[in-house]
């Protein structure tokens, strides 16, 4: 473990906001898993990252549909992304984090349960290798080289499976 | 001629064996016979022989002793005859005594010496009257004689008493007793100043005693009256003693009163002139009154002279009308007058003391006066009294003459004892010559028979006679036949010591030999006893070495006990010191426990930090370009806090490292204080172990030194018994010598008994 130099490392930070203050640069993206999968979502598109609170299930509902949680007053609808997207258990650990979907998909009122929040992430070389799921387009890699599945909120919003957390709804 | 000493026994068989033992000639022979010869002639009968004690047995001797006698009987006949001639002859030269000379010796000396024991003692028996009697008569004579002196002592002591001396009176108490007793003895017999007499017999001395006692009768109570006026007596003799001696003071003081009266007046002078005079006159009076008889007269002149003499000395002291004087006053005459009549009280107390007792005094005078002229009259008739035996005649005379008949008689009988006596030695001396001259024949006799004897032949008898030589001759066969079985015995043992010792000579070889084998065995045990003492001495220094050895054993043992002792000691300290280790090193795992729990509320703060500056980020990005800036700084808090959280998560991981290490040091800990444990148990094991050892070590050390010791011991009783050998081979060698010695002896006894044999070769047996 290398010690910090304060002196360089405020002079990186100064030097990276002169960076951002001149061009806008490639925005971080927040890197998170779920179901073994290394998922990222612009900082845009999530209003908060909460820890996890109190959930009141909701009877007769899909298995990833975790139920009702209140964070800071806004009652939102929770679902389990492992249990969604790779049909894992809905099982819960001390990183599980809640990520609060914000800006355009702010009023679906819904928030993400991820198996841990890894942190902010800047990714290039984005490409569309990964067209075979559903709601992600593109992968990058980070700076350390790690692939990062680009999620695609869009997507997932719109697909009838997320929204109909009946199973009755879905198989009619 | 053989001379041989006989054994003890032979020679205490009969004085005739004995006699016979060097007999060479006849005369000595015949003096040692005088004995025998005596014997026979004193028996009453010549014919009896007195024949040695062995004839009275069984034997074959008794014939050949009859025979003899038979033939003795024969021969002795002209013997006999002359014998009575001897007899006959002695009895005609001595004259028989009358009456008894028929008897007997013995029995006319019994008569004679009976009738000469009663003759004197009819002699002694009339001696004894005689003193008997004169006895008496000289008691009776004595008593008379006292009569006589006691009345001469009655009147001296009378006269003495009268003038007063006191031990007179009792001279006269006791005169007067003895005098009564020796009249009453006399009289009727009983004790008397000369011891017991029996009264007076003869009527003519009766009478002169009543002539002496009806005087005494009269005295005796004027001698008790006289007696009874002792203290009167002497009273009067004291005081005129004491006034004589007064009286040259008073007649000083008087003449010196008369003398310092002249100056005052004549009157007065002429009164104190009469004192002197008057003094005198008393006194001559009183020394009058002790002297002679009592006259009244004199008596009442002296009081009268004392009033005189007091009525004089009062009127000079206080005057007087009647005489016309006046009281002296000058103080020369007052002195005198009081010195006088001071002088003068002694005087006059005297006085009247004498006049207090004159009653008694003049009767004591009377009876004394009367006492006087009667003892002249006692004297005389008791003078008479005594007279009266001069005149009888000696009463044991009779007696005396008779003791002297008796004694006569008893001397004259002593004289016939004295010639019987002598006739009978005559006699014997008469049958004693005849007896001799007998006997020398039958002794020379015996010689002739006797003569092949002393040439050795034992085969020799000689004629048995009943003369006195039959009973030699019976002795010497007797001999000579005992001396036969001595030399034939003497044969026969020689031959057996002979032969006894061969056997000894045998024996002694045998145990000389034996003694030497005992003396080499008794070497060879010595030299084992020696290597004995020498492996003993060995064994003792070995038992010593190894009581050294226990010894240092011993002292290992204390060293490894000390140490194990110091082991256990370790090992509690090192339980200690790990127990504390143990402590630290738990406190430690609880310090990483809290650093754990830190680290867990760091990470807790570093995630939210994390949650923070994500949320951070996110409103940066919501802003647009306006939170470009604080999206920066979100987005560095947000990898600082990434990165402390990943921190975090190593740091867990090495305290959990650190605690799981913790663990295992705790319990490796545990595991080896158990290990300590279990060492102080086995070091407390060998501990107790070592002690055992020691305490065997040193019971083997004291059993070794008394093993030393006892080994020491027992070489010691070793060289006591080598000693004891040396000795045994000492006594043995001694014994070896003595048995060469008893060899050489028994070679001496071999050549003695050879020449015994030789000695009684010559005898013919």
């Amino acid at each position: 473990m290398s010690k910090l130099d304060l002196r360089s490392f405020q002079q990186e930070i100064s030097e990276r906001l002169a960076a951002a203050r001149k061009s806008g640069g490639d925005a971080p993206r927040l890197g998170f898993t779920a179901g073994d999968q290394r998922y990222a979502l612009p900082l845009t598109e999530v209003s908060e990252v909460a820890p996890l609170t109190e959930i009141r299930t909701v009877p007769g509902t899909q298995p990833w549909f975790l139920g009702m949680t209140n964070v800071r007053g806004s009652v939102i609808a929770l679902t389990h992304l492992g249990a969604l997207l790779h049909k894992t258990t809905t099982a819960r650990t001390a990183n599980s984090r809640v990520l609060v979907l914000g800006g355009d998909y702010a009023r679906l009122r819904c928030g993400l349960l991820v198996d841990s929040v890894a942190g902010l992430r800047v990714i290039t070389n984005t490409s569309e290798q990964r067209a075979d799921h559903a709601w992600a387009t593109n992968v990058g890699a980070d700076a350390t080289g790690a692939q990062w599945i680009l999620m695609n909120l869009g997507l997932i919003a719109r697909s009838t499976g997320f929204l109909s957390i009946m199973p009755e709804l879905e198989s009619a | 001629m053989v001379n041989i000493t006989l054994p003890s026994w032979m020679t205490g068989r009969s004085g005739a064996a004995k006699s016979t033992q060097r007999a060479t000639d006849a005369s000595d022979v015949l003096t040692r016979m005088e004995p025998v010869t005596r014997i026979a002639g004193l028996g009453d009968s010549p014919n009896t022989a007195v024949l040695p004690r062995h004839y009275s047995d069984n034997s074959p001797y008794t014939q050949h002793v009859d025979m003899s006698n038979q033939g003795g009987t024969l021969e002795s006949t002209p013997t006999s005859s002359l014998l009575d001639k001897l007899r006959t002859s002695g009895a005609g030269a001595t004259r028989r005594l009358p009456i008894i000379g028929k008897y007997p010796l013995d029995k006319q000396l019994q008569i004679l010496g009976t009738l000469a024991g009663f003759l004197l003692f009819l002699t002694v028996l009339m001696l004894g009257l005689n003193l008997l009697e004169s006895r008496k008569l000289n008691a009776h004579i004595k008593a008379t004689a006292d009569l006589e002196v006691g009345a001469l002592t009655i009147a001296n002591a009378t006269a003495q008493a009268q003038s007063g001396m006191t031990s007179s009176f009792k001279r006269l108490a006791v005169a007067r007793d003895d005098f009564a007793r020796n009249i009453k003895a006399l009289e009727d017999g009983g004790e008397s100043s000369a011891g017991m007499i029996d009264g007076l017999e003869v009527e003519g001395q009766r009478n002169s005693l009543r002539q002496v006692k009806q005087p005494w009768e009269k005295i005796v109570p004027q001698i008790d009256d006289v007696l009874k006026n002792e203290s009167v007596l002497t009273t009067l003799s004291q005081t005129v003693k004491k006034i004589n001696e007064l009286t040259p003071q008073l007649q000083s003081t008087t003449d010196q009163l008369s003398l310092a009266v002249s100056a005052v007046g004549a009157r007065e002078q002429s009164l104190a002139l009469q004192l002197p005079i008057l003094t005198q006159r008393i006194a001559k009076n009183l020394n009058g009154l002790v002297v002679e008889d009592v006259d009244p007269e004199a008596v009442f002149e002296l009081g009268k002279d004392v009033s005189t003499f007091k009525d004089t000395l009062k009127a000079l002291r206080e005057g007087s009308e009647e005489l016309r004087i006046n009281a002296l006053k000058d103080p020369t005459s007052v002195s005198a007058l009081a010195a006088a009549a001071k002088a003068f009280e002694g005087f006059e107390r005297g006085v009247s003391d004498i006049l207090r007792v004159t009653p008694g005094l003049v009767a004591a005078k009377q009876s004394a006066r009367g006492i006087s002229e009667a003892t002249v009259g006692l004297n005389s008739n008791a003078k008479k009294l005594s007279d009266t035996f001069g005149g009888m005649g000696s009463p044991g005379a009779l007696a005396l003459w008779l003791s002297l008949l008796f004694g006569l008689t008893t001397l004259l009988t002593m004289g016939l004892i004295a010639k019987v006596l002598f006739d009978d030695a005559k006699k014997r001396s008469i049958q004693a010559e005849e007896e001799n001259r007998r006997n020398q024949e039958a002794i020379l006799r015996l010689l002739n028979e006797m003569g092949n004897l002393a040439d050795g032949d034992l085969t020799v008898k000689a004629s048995v006679t009943e003369d006195v030589t039959g009973a030699i001759a019976d002795s010497i066969n007797f001999t000579v036949d005992e001396l036969r079985g001595v030399v034939t015995g003497i044969n026969s043992t020689t031959d057996q010591v002979n032969s006894a010792t061969q056997e000894a000579q045998r024996i002694s070889a045998r145990l000389f030999e034996e003694s030497q084998r005992q003396s080499n065995e008794i070497q060879k045990a010595s030299a084992l006893v020696l290597s004995m003492a020498q492996s003993i001495n060995d064994v003792s220094a070995s038992a010593a070495q190894s009581a050294r050895v226990a010894q240092s054993s011993l002292s290992v043992a204390e060293q490894g006990a000390v140490a194990v002792q110091n082991q256990i000691a370790s090992m509690n300290d090192i339980r200690g010191q790990i127990q504390e280790t143990a402590k630290r090193i738990k406190r430690l795992g609880e310090s990483s426990q809290e650093i754990g729990q830190i680290t867990e509320l760091i990470g807790d703060i570093t995630q939210q930090t994390n949650v923070l500056a994500l949320n951070a980020a996110i409103q940066a990005a919501s802003a647009g370009d306006a939170g470009r800036g604080f999206s920066v700084v979100a987005e560095e808090v947000q990898r600082l806090a990434e990165r402390s959280g990943e921190a975090t998560k190593q740091i867990e991981a090495i305290v959990k490292t650190i605690q799981a290490d913790t663990q295992d040091a705790v319990v490796a800990m545990e595991r080896s204080t158990q290990g300590v444990v279990e060492g102080t148990k086995l070091s407390d094991a060998a501990g107790s172990a070592l002690s055992e050892i020691r305490r065997v070590s040193r019971e083997l050390a004291d059993l070794i030194s008394s093993i030393s010791g006892q080994t020491q011991r027992q070489a010691t009783s070793v060289s006591e018994v080598t000693r004891g050998m040396q000795d045994i081979l000492r006594v043995s060698e001694d014994a070896s010598r003595s048995t060469q010695l008893t060899t050489t002896q028994i070679d001496k006894l071999t050549s003695l008994a050879r020449s015994l044999r030789e000695s009684v070769a010559g005898f013919k047996v």
